[in-house]
């Protein structure tokens, strides 16, 4: 009789143990479970930001940067893609206005010579970046309906209707910070070997910080970062952040014992825009 | 002074002036402690951002690691002490555990800069957390017995205060070579991991060296206590020496001080977009603090120890204000940031010395009221002390970094280093100035109650000089006798060749 209680209440144990496991949810599902209430969170928020906007209309000074590498491609087995060249920089930088009664925008801008990031770094703090930055063509632009600015409007009402995306995105938060709040988004979007575009598990393995691809199908990547700081109170948009990083996958040595050459990715490129409240 | 016999009052004086360390003593002591703070500078100065920046791991995460690990460390330190004070060796107290300690701990120094990146996240953090504590246990076996030899070497309190006033220069120097080798190589290559490897391999094949011939060099002179202190009553001395809990306490809330040099790497980096300028910032202020701490036994002749320590801790509070100021006024090229934390840094050479001096006041003070001293336990607290800072002060910075949402790394692309974005630039820079600024001013509020004032230390000071001089007559009587008979041998038989 003894020995039956013990194999019962050892079974027992092991089923229950094996019922907690099969309850309990994975990383992954804990992971995306926990990034889907944060994306929730975020998207209205970005939204009624850009509807206020349009309100109110809006008075933003930017900087527009695009920094390249300037001599990289694929690629093959044999050849490495990352060939020897230099990191350059396409700086503008101006005003953008939007005035909501009269549904007119206007947009004044400064176009500087392309240079080498290294010059770009050491002047870009300065005032008027000392003078060291060739301006190539100031330009003005206005007109009527929101929609028809050429120019990077379309940066900010990307985010009105964020949820079309929302399978892109990879990272949310809207928290509070200081004086201020702070929303920030992540998006990445997958290109495949023909340059179709897909959502970020394409030909990936793992999740979050283990997350890895194969390059042999994925021939490069954008990844977005947004970063959005305003006042709760009026739904005060005071300045935008726009960070695009364009990837792609390249072959390259892989270590300096092994010099065989491996498929790796890297930024190339990325597009830096900054919007600050007039 | 007042109390005491006049004719006594002149033969304890006398006995303060005696000399008993050697040039060769400071020196190589010093280069044993420059070794050790080479050691304690790479890691506490350069790792976390390792972890982060280069290896991946997220921010908390490695925060939360160094806070749990370094509340181990210094939780064995006064296990540490304990074994201390019960050591008898032939090399002293102390010295065994810099000479068999120093080769281990150098070695896993270097295992801490391997970059595995190679690792899933889970394995990243599995081996930062073994390496680490491994590298804190055989740091703990080394660092404790360090810290207290000063208090043995010598009786001599000024002798004392000039060992740890230069070997704290020393060690303030030894802080700043892995800051000079990490710039030198920024300058060289951008490849941040395999600069931080170097430089790791550089630091441990020298350190163990220079340990080694500084406790080799080095002498264990005063004799410990003849009672030895139990576990126990160890812990009982922190809160029943109320001066001393009370520098624990001060000296605990310093930690935001520390944010400063932890967020160079980060503000040269991400503010000033170059890595190598760290050597710009940091340099001066280690050559600023070297200033203060070479006037610091000065100053304390002219002020006693708690207004040193207040009037210091104000002074960098205000001078962080002033880089925060100038930088948000315009003046935000390099230069002239590291022009004013240079003045900023001026105060914090005087904080690195004066708590010491204060520790060896209170054992001094413990020894006069119980004839006890507790050098092991004193310094092992020190460490526990400053172990637990520099957690608080690693959690605190990481903490920071999520908070001004820094960007890491991704681990699937090759060479990442993702721009951050001005918020967290500007959160950096607050880490670097305002945060600490205000946050130190904490540290004053129990100084307030640290009742060791310049007078007291004298008198208790002279009665222990007395005492000690007692002990030495009692305990060597009649070799002291013989000497004396053989001398007026002497004497006579040079009288009667004389006549």
């Amino acid at each position: 009789m003894k020995r039956v209680i013990i194999i019962s209440l050892i079974l027992i144990l092991v089923l229950s143990i094996c019922m907690l496991t099969a309850c309990t949810t994975t990383d992954e599902s804990k992971y995306n479970e926990k990034l889907n209430e944060n994306v929730d969170k975020t998207i209205p928020v970005l939204h009624d930001l850009i509807v206020e906007l349009k309100k109110d209309g809006f008075s933003y000074d930017f900087n527009y940067t695009y920094v390249f590498y300037d001599n990289v491609n694929r690629g093959t087995p044999y050849q490495a893609g990352w060939q020897d060249g230099d990191w350059y920089v396409e700086l503008s930088d101006g005003n953008l206005s939007y005035d909501a009664q009269l549904d007119g925008w206007k947009i004044t801008l400064t176009r500087y010579e392309k240079m080498l990031k290294d010059d770009y770094v050491k002047h870009k703090d300065k005032k008027n970046y000392g003078g060291k930055f060739s301006v190539k063509a100031t330009e003005e632009y206005s007109g009527v309906g929101l929609l028809t600015c050429p120019l990077y409007v379309d940066y900010l009402l990307d985010y009105e209707n964020l949820q079309i995306q929302r399978d892109y995105i990879t990272n949310a938060e809207d928290s509070s910070k200081i004086f201020n709040r702070v929303a920030r988004v992540k998006t990445s979007v997958v290109y495949d070997m023909i340059g179709q575009a897909h959502t970020p598990d394409y030909c990936s393995k793992n999740f979050g910080e283990d997350l890895d691809y194969d390059w042999n199908n994925v021939s490069g990547m954008q990844n977005t970062t947004a970063t959005f700081t305003y006042k709760k109170k009026q739904m005060n948009l005071k300045q935008v952040e726009i960070y695009k990083e364009n990837v792609i996958s390249y072959y390259v040595k892989n270590n300096v014992v092994d010099t065989s050459l491996v498929l790796k990715a890297d930024v190339v490129s990325y597009e830096k825009v900054i919007f600050n409240q007039a | 002074m007042d109390n005491l016999n006049p004719e006594l009052a002149l033969e304890g004086s006398a006995l303060l002036e005696k000399k008993y360390l050697s040039k060769k003593d400071y020196v190589f002591f010093s280069l044993a402690q420059f070794a050790s703070s080479a050691i304690t500078g790479l890691v506490q100065g350069y790792l976390l951002f390792f972890y982060t920046v280069c290896v991946g791991i997220n921010a908390q995460a490695v925060g939360t690691m160094f806070l749990v690990s370094k509340i181990f460390d210094g939780a064995n330190d006064p296990f540490m002490g304990a074994i201390v004070d019960k050591t008898r060796s032939k090399w002293g107290k102390m010295r065994p555990y810099l000479i068999f300690g120093a080769i281990p701990w150098s070695l896993v120094t270097l295992s801490l800069f391997i970059p595995v990146t190679g690792f899933s996240m889970t394995g990243k953090i599995v081996y930062m957390y073994i390496t680490y504590l491994l590298w804190a246990v055989f740091g703990t076996i080394v660092i404790v017995p360090l810290s207290g030899i000063p208090a043995v070497a010598s009786p001599n309190n000024q002798e004392r205060g000039k060992l740890i006033s230069i070997s704290r220069i020393l060690g303030s120097i030894g802080e700043q070579s892995a800051l000079v080798l990490i710039s030198v190589g920024l300058l060289i290559s951008k490849n941040y991991t395999n600069v931080y490897l170097i430089t790791a391999i550089i630091i441990g094949a020298l350190a163990p060296v220079l340990m080694l011939l500084g406790a080799f060099s080095i002498k264990e002179r005063l004799e410990p206590t003849t009672e030895t202190p139990k576990l126990l009553d160890g812990f009982k001395y922190l809160f029943k020496n109320k001066p001393f809990l009370i520098l624990i306490c001060a000296n605990l809330l310093t930690f935001f001080r520390n944010l400063v040099s932890a967020a160079i790497i980060y503000v040269v980096t991400y503010i000033f977009s170059n890595g190598s300028l760290q050597i710009v910032f940091a340099l001066p202020g280690a050559v600023a603090s070297m200033i203060g701490m070479l006037f610091a036994p000065k100053l304390n002749r002219m002020m006693d120890s708690k207004k040193l320590f207040i009037f210091a801790t104000v002074w960098h509070s205000v001078a962080l204000v002033i880089v925060y100021a100038v930088y948000m006024l315009g003046l935000n090229h390099w230069v002239a940031v590291a022009v004013f934390m240079f003045i900023a840094m001026l105060p914090v050479g005087v904080l690195n010395v004066v708590p010491h001096l204060m520790a060896a006041d209170t054992l001094d003070y413990w020894e006069d009221k119980t004839g006890q001293r507790c050098e092991g336990m004193t310094f092992s607290l020190m460490n526990l002390r400053s172990s637990v800072s520099s957690g608080f002060k690693d959690y605190t910075l990481s903490f920071l970094l999520a908070f001004f949402m820094f960007s890491q790394p991704v681990g699937y692309l090759n060479d990442h280093s993702p721009e951050q974005s001005d918020f967290t630039k500007t959160g950096i820079l607050l880490i670097f100035t305002l945060i600490p600024a205000i946050c130190n001013l904490v540290s004053i509020v129990p100084m307030i109650f640290y009742p060791l004032s310049g007078k007291k230390m004298e008198e208790i000071q002279t009665r222990l000089a007395i005492t000690r001089e007692k002990a030495f007559l009692d305990a060597n009587k009649e070799e002291l006798l013989e000497e004396a008979s053989i001398a007026i041998e002497e004497a006579t038989v040079v009288e009667s060749e004389g006549n």
